[in-house]
């Protein structure tokens, strides 16, 4: 600080005379006097408006004067003390007149005047109070300027004493809005400025113009002051007076709109009229009364428009939830949302209505699918191709149709409900949540999901999405995925997918390669590396196989011969037991059996030795059932017939790995010789089902009718006689007896018995499993704590049931992996036997 | 007092002061008139923001006159508005004022270290004055951060340049005219300090607000306070046993 130092001292102590500021001390009483009856004018010539004369250097100089004299507290009294004259000479007969009858009748009972003359009424006392209060509040303003000083003089001495603007401005709360200026009556005027607001707000509501900025001025006239001299801003007569008022009007205007909607509309108006009443108090809060008020509003209309009828409104017949999804009434949903999001952000009445609505139009698709029948669906080209001339398609195609009606329409619930969370419920998590869970409950419902999802994507697979672009096919994809993620028993599912898969590999029924490694990539992201294992090893092995086959060839044509020999060597884990033989049916033979003929076995015993020469120890099985064979055969021309049988006939037909078995045999005996079923049979040992199988391939089916068979029925019985059909002739050179698979397409009841029989009895294993994998690693664990964590293990396949894991459990206890302590105190508790 | 970055950052306030260039008001003080600022003025100053805002004469006229105080201490209370300084110096023009405060007078800091100068009666005395006065026009415009500088300015030359016979016309202005609570307790408080000294001086004695009686009363506590110091060399030890009680 450069004052500090230097300066006066340098300069040679030059000696000034003191210079002393005017004192304002000296005469005591008469310059109190003087200085208060200067600021008293200027007081009186501020309220008349009269102040550009004034110079406010001059009062608030008198004021300090005063203050500095001590006098501070005085010149305070004087100015209340003049305030409340002015108010009682000049301000209150003013605001006197303005209370007549007919405005006191308003707040009283408002049905005696018409709604003009209220609003005229209410209008004109508004307009007075206001404008007095705007003096009042300006005056005052320029009072507490020139009285500056004063308060910075009390801040020192007196903290609890009000600034003299808060003291002089509470005049008029106290002077005018608590007076009670209507004798009859005895209502105060701030009940009747209140009842006059609330009066013009509803005329408002109910459609009228009003002059909002004069409602405005009032709010804000109460929100400048407060319920006594402390100004606490909780305490605005604004809050405590009219907001109060305000909010349980409001509650009685829209308590009585809501039962008339209820009783006179739908919900669509419903929607539309609460929107519509929200945006108004919005609207209101911003132009014509606080906007602090806005949640509390807001509230109340949620209260009362909203949450108290909701359930009803929801449930409207012809106008409700349910009918606004049926019709996809986007709009109205999305209203509805935003209002429900403002109660309740967890949705429950919407989401609960979604999810019975969801479950209702699943089970729906559900009972369509099986009343529809199916036996008169388009004539389906496949089956065409493959030779059956029937019109009406056979079971398995018929199932095939259901399966994916089903899909598709659970698909195209799934778009709706996904466009509809889209465009109305703004991709609400909860409400995802709870969908989803109603797609997978309705799902789960079906027994048969499992095995119409695997359908449909074999159904894609083979032909859906020939001649698809790669978006399209990735559309595909992504809905099997969809379908899958819903799926509870996943292991059906596996057991599905894994035999229709097999069936495309092996019979060579697969559009893309490609698109199965896609869907198989698919899978392995949402399930797991070990669901898609086997599919994988089913992949891996075809691929070794077309090694193997080249391989062999080359060597065989190394020794000179040529050898069209198609092996797919198949691990026996990978690929479903029906396929490998492995399922003993009751009452069947083991279905790999067949005594091959010499040259097969030659063939056979010569791949062993070329498999077997780089791969030690494996031992390879022959599987006749999925194979096929390449036949030329010779029909001789018959003597004494025209056209085509006069001639000698050269046909390759592609038949059954049986069935050249079968039709070997007739190579051995006359033309004109019948071999009887048992016959066959008991030459080739083929079991009694794959026999029937087969024959029908080659001595039913129309096309490749190779043998003749008596009687000449269409179905094949033990009994039968079969015998070269000499005068087979067919247009074209190549023929192609069709498959007749003992792995159908679709399973009939037994079958899917069977399945499910099955699959319980891998669950039981994979139960197992669970159990001890679990009870080794914790040693010793509680009954409902290790049947828990055994259903949060096994989550991804699928879904135990309790009664089944007790089940196991009791089963691991005989087989000694478990057992009970003897200890008392746990009753329900097992130990890990190691 | 300023590194060379503050003198930048107030290069163009000075300017602004020292132009008048914008002004859009005035404050004439006996005769002299500042062409000021209302930006600059009114945020630091409510009294200022009251006068100029409202519906008196000084907004409608723009003047604003301040007749209370004498020149010097407008000049720099203005000084304070624009720079967030001042100075005690009395140059005889604004522009003298201002080029001063920007270049410290270098002669003065080589010849005197900081704090160490010796200022003669009436240095001390003068300077005293200027602080007080423009502690008053702090106090009556309502400029809180100059009302603490300007109290900081009194205690520092009264604790480093403590002169007895500049004491009692400070006293006497203090008690009379100045309503700034701190201040006084700064002025007593140093009273306190050197009160045995100050029963002496004649010039105490005599002032307006004191008297026969006040002065026999602050000679009693003297002694009070002088015998009581004696003994004192006991206390520690009473002192000690007492905690030790406990």
């Amino acid at each position: 600080m450069i004052s500090g130092r230097g300066g006066a001292g340098t300069r040679g102590g030059r000696i000034r005379p003191p210079r002393r500021i005017i004192r304002p001390n000296g005469a005591g009483e008469s310059d109190f006097d003087v200085c208060w009856d200067l600021l008293r004018e200027a007081l009186r010539d501020i309220h008349n408006k009269n102040c550009s004369r004034l110079s406010f250097e001059e009062l608030y100089r008198a004021a300090y004067k005063i203050v500095l004299k001590k006098r501070g507290d005085d010149l305070y009294d004087r100015v209340t003390k003049f305030e409340e004259e002015w108010f009682s000479e000049n301000i209150i007969p003013k605001i006197q007149e303005l209370v007549t009858t007919s405005l006191v009748n308003i707040s009283t009972d408002n049905t005696v005047a018409s709604v003009n003359e209220r609003r005229q009424t209410g209008e004109k006392f508004l307009k007075g109070l206001r404008d007095t209060w705007e003096d009042h509040n300006m005056s005052m303003n320029m009072t507490a300027d020139i009285l500056m000083y004063l308060d910075r003089g009390f801040a020192h001495n007196d903290p609890s004493r009000a600034s003299i603007f808060s003291m002089t401005i509470a005049l008029f709360r106290d002077n005018i809005l608590h007076s009670c200026l209507d004798s009859t009556s005895g209502k105060r005027v701030m009940e009747i400025l209140i009842s006059v607001m609330l009066d013009q707000i509803n005329m408002e509501r109910e459609g009228d113009v009003i002059d909002r900025a004069l409602i405005r001025s009032c709010t804000r006239m109460l929100s400048c002051l407060y319920k006594d001299h402390h100004e606490n801003e909780a305490e605005k007569l604004y809050l405590t007076s009219f907001e109060v008022e305000f909010l349980a009007n409001s509650r009685a205007f829209y308590a009585r709109e809501c039962e008339q909607l209820l009783r006179e509309s739908d919900a669509g108006t419903w929607l539309r009229h609460t929107q519509r009443r929200l945006s108004e108090e919005d609207d209101r809060c911003e132009t014509t009364i606080e906007l602090e008020t806005l949640p509390k509003v807001s509230k109340v209309i949620e209260d009362e428009l909203i949450r108290k009828h909701l359930g009803e409104f929801l449930a409207m017949e012809g106008s409700g939830l349910k009918w606004m999804v049926d019709n996809d009434k986007v709009d109205d949903m999305s209203i509805l949302y935003r209002l429900v999001s403002r109660i309740d952000d967890k949705m429950m009445a919407l989401r609960d209505v979604l999810q019975k609505r969801v479950v209702e139009l699943g089970l729906e698709i559900e009972a369509t699918v099986k009343s529809t029948d199916f036996s008169t669906a388009v004539p389906d080209k496949e089956d065409a191709a493959e030779g059956e001339k029937t019109k009406t398609l056979n079971p398995a195609a018929q199932h095939t149709a259901a399966a994916i009606k089903w899909v598709d329409d659970v698909l195209r619930l799934k778009d709706k409900f996904d466009n509809l969370w889209t465009a109305c419920f703004q991709e609400d998590l909860t409400i995802h949540t709870a969908l989803t869970k109603s797609f997978s409950d309705f799902i789960n419902m079906f027994s048969r999901s499992s095995e119409y999802v695997s359908l449909f994507i074999d159904d894609n697979l083979k032909r859906g999405i020939r001649g698809k672009t790669e978006a399209e096919v990735d559309a595909v994809l992504e809905k099997a995925i969809i379908l899958i993620r819903y799926l509870q028993d996943r292991d059906m599912f596996q057991t599905y997918y894994q035999r229709h898969l097999a069936r495309r590999l092996l019979h060579a029924k697969s559009e893309s390669h490609d698109v199965e490694k896609q869907i198989i990539s698919r899978m392995k992201q949402e399930m797991g590396q070990q669901f898609t294992t086997k599919f994988e090893g089913m992949f891996r092995d075809l691929a070794t196989s077309s090694e193997l086959t080249s391989g062999y060839r080359d060597r065989m044509s190394l020794a000179g011969k040529t050898i069209d020999l198609n092996m797919s060597v198949l691990t026996t884990n990978c690929w479903p037991p029906e396929v490998m033989g492995r399922q003993v049916q009751i009452g069947e033979d083991s279905r790999i059996t067949c005594t091959y003929p010499k040259e097969i076995e030659r063939l056979q015993a010569s791949f062993e030795q070329f498999y077997l020469s780089n791969r030690n120890g494996r031992k390879l099985t022959w599987i006749g059932t999925t194979g096929s064979a390449d036949i030329k055969c010779t029909f001789p021309a018959i003597p004494g017939k025209q056209g085509a049988l006069s001639r000698e006939r050269r046909y390759e037909i592609n038949v059954p790995t049986f069935g050249m078995v079968i039709m070997l045999l007739f190579n051995d005996i006359p033309d004109d010789e019948w071999l009887t079923f048992e016959e066959i049979q008991a030459k080739t040992s083929i079991s009694t089902q794959d026999l029937m199988r087969t024959l029908t391939a080659i001595a039913v089916a129309p096309k490749s009718r190779v043998l003749l068979k008596d009687p000449p029925t269409k179905s094949i019985k033990p009994g039968d006689k079969f015998s070269f059909n000499a005068a087979f002739q067919s247009r074209t050179v190549r023929i192609k007896a069709p498959i007749i698979n003992a792995v159908s397409k679709v399973e009939d009841s037994q079958e899917r018995k069977a399945t499910e029989e099955k699959n319980a009895q891998d669950r039981a294993h994979v139960i197992d499993a669970a159990i001890v994998r679990i009870m080794k690693s914790r040693k010793e664990l509680a009954h409902t704590q290790l049947v828990t964590e055994v259903i949060s293990q096994l989550v991804g396949r699928f879904k135990p049931e309790v009664s089944i894991i007790k089940k196991r459990i009791e089963d691991l206890i005989v087989r000694d992996y478990l057992e009970r302590p003897e200890e008392e105190e746990s009753p329900n508790t097992y130990r890990y036997v190691a | 007092m300023s590194t060379r970055q503050e003198g930048e950052d107030h290069d163009f306030m000075s300017q602004l002061l020292l132009s008048g260039k914008y002004s859009d008001f005035k404050l004439r003080c006996h005769g002299v008139e500042f062409k000021l600022h209302k930006s600059v003025v009114c945020m630091q100053s409510p009294m200022f923001a009251a006068a100029l805002d409202g519906n008196f004469t000084e907004a409608a006229s723009g003047t604003i006159d301040a007749e209370l105080f004498d020149v010097d201490t407008i000049r720099r209370l203005v000084q304070f508005f624009y720079i967030g300084d001042y100075n005690t110096e009395n140059p005889s023009d604004t522009k003298q004022l201002i080029i001063k405060l920007e270049s410290p007078s270098e002669e003065n800091l080589t010849l005197t270290p900081a704090g160490t100068e010796i200022l003669s009666a009436i240095s001390v005395a003068d300077q005293l004055r200027a602080h007080i006065d423009l502690n008053i026009a702090a106090d009556y415009y309502q400029v809180p951060d100059l009302l603490k500088m300007t109290r900081d300015e009194v205690e520092k030359l009264l604790q480093h340049h403590w002169n007895a016979s500049a004491f009692p016309e400070l006293f006497d202005r203090v008690s009379s005219v100045v309503a700034d609570a701190k201040l006084q307790s700064i002025v007593t408080d140093a009273a306190a300090r050197h009160l045995d000294e100050l029963v002496q001086l004649k010039e105490f004695r005599e002032l307006d607000c004191i008297n026969e009686i006040t002065i026999k009363l602050l000679s009693s506590i003297l002694e009070a306070n002088k015998s009581a110091r004696s003994p004192k060399l006991k206390s520690p030890k009473k002192r000690k046993s007492t905690f030790s009680r406990w």
